[in-house]
């Protein structure tokens, strides 16, 4: 029995070492496999509690992120939105900044990181998500339309017209490329070009809506261009629509003052007083009409109240100074003169500074002076989404 | 927790560092996706570029053909646009005066040079310019070398024609980048250079029209000078359109202006310098200048074209002392108070009314200005009420005037255009030029149409001189491009009977500049000027031709600068008659 014994017990310590070594060997594997799904259960876990719990969601998902030895795209994706929700901006866009893969992000996911931060004038991280979600893919047109909007809001540049050319490609029969390409190139005064980039929106069949929108930018685009022939076949083709805008009918009879017909212009005015009578537009485009028939004044009566409306309205205070001259009233003239000139050489700054800025944008003593002028002219809209902008940068 | 939240916020301050590097990379030094391609020292001028259209042919009912071939006049105004240095002083270009240097009654053709612009470091040359004699019948002799006129003075641009001397013989101030230059015609077919004596060679900057007025009405022309900008090749900084990847001249906006020269004619062929005395030594960006007494107080004003900013209107107080009244008479801008960028001028009575208005040809995206004058001192925008608005738009407008090119006593217009930038413009380089029927008045109709094949085809336009090369009582034009041969263009609207004036001032200067000629016509009064300056860069005939409805006898009354009045009668038509201040009957 004891030799027995005596050969049994190293056996049987052999055979304990062995099932300590399977046991060892399995809660290893175990916990290796515990510890390989662990990112992903927490951010399962973090999905689900992503729309209650946004803070919870967070914790997890740093943790998620944490387990995966800090790469985990879709992880830091989520997390990105989580701290967004939680109004942590900068943080989202500074983790946002650390994927290293974002090409492992869904397009989807990414556009709609960006719509949230957008939302949020988180300007940086909007962009570079937009940036990262533009790939070729069933989401790149739909992207792309996010980016120039984003684009459009801040001050369009070379960059927004090469995503509408991108789009024009993707999607060759989507007119919202072509009709932003002609916004842009208008606000760049490129008339040529933005003539041609709204005909070829319009021969993409734009929606109804969409097309009321291309055509009257197409018509005063044509008017600013001394195109009045053509100006007038889209003015005709606007005016089809019985129920036409007022903006329609203000520019029809900014074109027939050009073509000469100043009774019709005369009309369509009177036509939009009766039914809005205080519309500075109307009142300063029949003072004109009642300046070039030498009523002076009538002009001055029509001018004062535009300028009473409008104090930042430059062409109304030189027009109004311009009757008072005729009117033998020079003092008066010579205050509105000088206002106009005051408005127009600040315009002229401003212009001049847009362009500097739209060459650099980082530069905050550049965007400070843009928004201070931008109030001196009362376009103080303009003013605050440029120190917003310039805040979120 | 804790570690998780410092770990955060030090890798959210590490990003926001290197996105600050980013943002501040791209936003100095990264090419956007539309310039990646970008090759700007590689643009060209559309001359290489694109092929020449043909004019159209000749109609039965054109007014103007093109008689340049032939002629004997073949000059080409030199930019230096080949030494791709991209300067604004290419932009200017030149103009041409019509001269009778040899006092034989037929207008003779100078034309300025131009010049040269190398690199490395930039040189800017005088290229020569050319003088034309006319022999009739449209054939011009090229007497550039025998006149004294064959050595470049520097790099030139425009002309005025004044006798300075009084000696009966018209002398020529020729403009340029720090090259203006006085020539005396010596009555021997020679010209002098007499800047040195004259006291004129401290003018050293950019000087481009030029306009000769008694402004002290001692009966010795004085000479305005306009001066564009202050600009040395050292400011020749590259501008460069990202978006096509193209480098073009910069924009006027880019260099401070220059202050305009006024020099008071002493008599005794020297000048005295009384810019800041007369009031006009403010920095101007003048391109166009206009000598006539606008609102006729007998004393000569100057309404000067200036780029991009306000138009200056220099109303006469006499005293040599000039007011200026641009924009509280309504000339300095356009009809809602914004400056624009203004060229080539004149002053005429385009509506009947007895009144001088004023024009001045514009920029891209700006209509030319008509502003009409209603007396007492004030203007109206008028580019619309006349039907002008929409058709030069899109233009870049240079050489100019008002001529009665029908013969039916309403003054039509020509504009020339042609763009400044080589490529980077809304519109091309080359651009058709325009001629405006004046109807009774009223409106101007586009009769570019009729023009002839010379307004069917896109040059690149700069001055332009109007005048009865041929004496047959209809004015014909002439006009110069960039890089490119000048252009005759013979009015073939004879009309059947004219009447053609020369005044000869004697307490005024002996052009008469700023008098005025009142005639009768189908029961109209129809009246004329004699203008200084007026155009883009150019001369055009001091003369004045009338339309006759017969034969005649014609009488005029000439108001001459100072106020006096005289009527002349019995003048003789289909020729020229010499009135001589003093000679006419006293009013």
């Amino acid at each position: 029995m004891k030799a027995s014994n005596r050969a049994g017990r190293p056996r049987a310590k052999t055979g304990r070492a062995w099932i300590c070594l399977v046991a060892l060997l399995l809660t290893g594997g175990g916990l290796f496999a515990w510890n390989l799904g662990r990112p992903k259960r927490l951010f399962d876990e973090a999905q689900e509690v992503f729309a209650t719990h946004p803070e919870r969601a967070e914790q997890l998902l740093a943790r998620s992120i944490d387990a995966a030895a800090g790469d985990y795209p879709a992880a830091q994706l989520l997390r990105c939105r989580a701290l967004g929700a939680a109004g942590r901006w900068d943080e989202a866009t500074g983790l946002f900044s650390l994927i290293e893969d974002k090409s492992a992000c869904e397009p989807r996911e990414l556009a709609r990181l960006a719509r949230e931060a957008q939302r949020a004038n988180a300007g940086v991280l909007t962009e570079m998500a937009l940036v990262a979600a533009n790939r070729p893919g069933a989401e790149q047109a739909a992207v792309l339309r996010q980016l120039i909007s984003f684009e459009f809001e801040r001050a369009p540049s070379d960059e927004a017209l090469a995503y509408c050319r991108e789009l024009a490609r993707v999607a060759p029969n989507d007119p919202f490329p072509w009709q932003a390409e002609g916004r842009l190139q208008q606000q760049r005064k490129e008339a040529i070009a933005a003539v041609h980039a709204y005909r070829e929106a319009l021969r993409r069949k734009p929606n109804e809506r969409q097309e009321l929108e291309i055509r009257m930018e197409l018509a005063g685009l044509l008017i600013d261009s001394g195109e009045l022939t053509s100006a007038r076949e889209e003015m005709n083709r606007l005016l089809a629509n019985p129920s036409a805008a007022e903006a329609v009918r203000m520019k029809d009879a900014y074109l027939l003052r050009l073509e000469g017909r100043w009774q019709a212009a005369l009309a369509k005015v009177q036509s939009v007083l009766a039914d809005a009578p205080g519309s500075a537009g109307a009142l300063m485009l029949r003072g004109i009409l009642s300046f070039d028939r030498g009523q002076f004044a009538q002009a001055a009566e029509d001018l004062e109240r535009v300028v009473a409306a409008q104090p930042f309205n430059k062409e109304a205070h030189y027009k109004l100074g311009q009757a008072y001259l005729k009117l033998d009233r020079p003092k008066e003239a010579r205050a509105h003169l000088q206002t106009s000139n005051r408005l127009t050489e600040l315009n002229l700054e401003i212009m001049a500074l847009e362009a500097r800025v739209r060459e650099n944008r980082a530069d905050r003593a550049l965007v400070s002076k843009l928004a201070g002028l931008y109030e001196e002219v009362g376009r103080g809209e303009d003013a605050g989404r440029l120190r917003s902008l310039q805040a979120q940068n | 927790m804790a570690f998780d939240a410092v770990s955060c916020a030090w890798r959210a301050m590490l990003a926001a560092v290197w996105l600050l590097a980013i943002g501040c990379d791209r936003s100095v030094s990264q090419p956007s996706p539309a310039s990646k391609n970008a090759h700007p020292e590689t643009a060209t001028a559309p001359a290489a570029a694109s092929p020449e259209p043909a004019p159209r042919e000749p109609r039965a009912d054109d007014w103007f053909a093109d008689v340049t071939n032939g002629s004997g006049v073949h000059f080409t105004y030199r930019n230096g646009q080949e030494g791709k240095q991209f300067t604004i002083l290419e932009t200017v270009g030149g103009g041409v005066a019509m001269i009778d240097y040899d006092n034989d009654d037929d207008l003779d053709l100078f034309f300025p040079g131009g010049g040269t612009i190398s690199a490395s470091p930039m040189k800017i040359g005088g290229l020569p310019g050319a003088l034309y004699r006319n022999d009739g019948d449209w054939r011009f002799v090229d007497v550039t070398v025998e006149s004294g006129l064959a050595k470049a003075a520097g790099y030139t641009h425009g002309c005025a024609v004044g006798d300075f001397d009084r000696d009966g013989f018209p002398d020529l101030f020729v403009s340029g980048y720090r090259c203006g230059r006085l020539y005396r015609n010596d009555g021997r077919g020679h010209f002098a250079d007499v800047t040195e004596p004259a006291g004129l060679a401290d003018d050293d900057g950019w000087s481009t029209a030029a306009a000769w007025a008694d402004v002290d009405r001692d009966g010795w022309p004085d000479l305005f000078v306009a001066h564009y900008l202050t600009w040395q090749p050292s400011d020749n900084e590259p501008c460069v359109d990202n978006s096509a990847g193209i480098r073009d001249v910069c924009p006027p906006q880019k260099y401070p202006g220059a202050s305009n020269r006024l020099f008071r004619n002493r008599g005794d062929g020297s000048f005295d310098d009384i810019t800041e005395q007369a009031g006009i030594s403010r920095p101007d960006k003048a391109l166009g200048v206009l000598a006539a007494d606008v609102n006729e107080d007998g004393w000569i004003d100057f309404y000067v074209a200036n780029d991009v900013i306000a138009n200056r209107l220099y109303l006469g107080r006499g005293e040599l002392r000039f007011e200026e009244t641009g924009a509280v008479s309504g000339t300095a801008f356009n009809e809602f108070g914004a400056p624009e960028g203004s060229m080539g001028v004149d002053f005429a009575d385009y509506n009947g009314d007895g009144l001088g208005d004023l024009w001045t040809t514009n920029f891209e995206m700006e209509d030319n200005s008509l502003y009409r004058n209603d007396g007492g001192g004030l203007f109206t925008h008028a580019t619309v009420l006349a039907g002008l608005a929409g058709q030069c738009r899109p233009l870049v407008g240079f050489g100019t005037g008002f001529a009665d090119f029908d013969s039916n006593g309403w003054l039509d217009l020509f504009v020339v255009n042609g763009h400044v930038f080589y490529r980077m413009g809304r519109s091309p380089y080359r651009q058709r030029a325009f001629l405006f029927r004046n109807d009774a008045g009223e409106s101007f109709a586009d009769a570019s149409e009729s023009g002839g094949p010379y307004f069917s085809v896109p040059h690149a336009g700069r001055g332009a001189a109007v005048g009865d090369l041929d004496n047959d009582g209809a004015p014909d034009l002439v006009v110069v491009h960039q890089n490119e041969p000048v252009a005759l263009l013979k009015n073939l609207r004879t009309p059947k009977h004219w009447v053609r004036l020369k005044l000869a001032g004697k307490t005024c200067d002996l052009d008469a500049v700023g008098a005025k000629v009142t005639y009768e016509f189908e029961a109209r009064q129809l009246a004329r000027w004699v203008r200084g300056g007026a155009g883009y860069l150019s001369q055009s005939d001091l003369r004045i031709v009338l339309p006759a409805a017969g034969p005649g006898p014609h009488a005029v009354v000439v108001a001459w600068p100072g106020g006096k009045r005289e009527a002349f009668r019995d003048l003789a038509p289909g020729k020229t008659n010499v009135l001589a201040e003093g000679t006419g009957e006293s009013l």
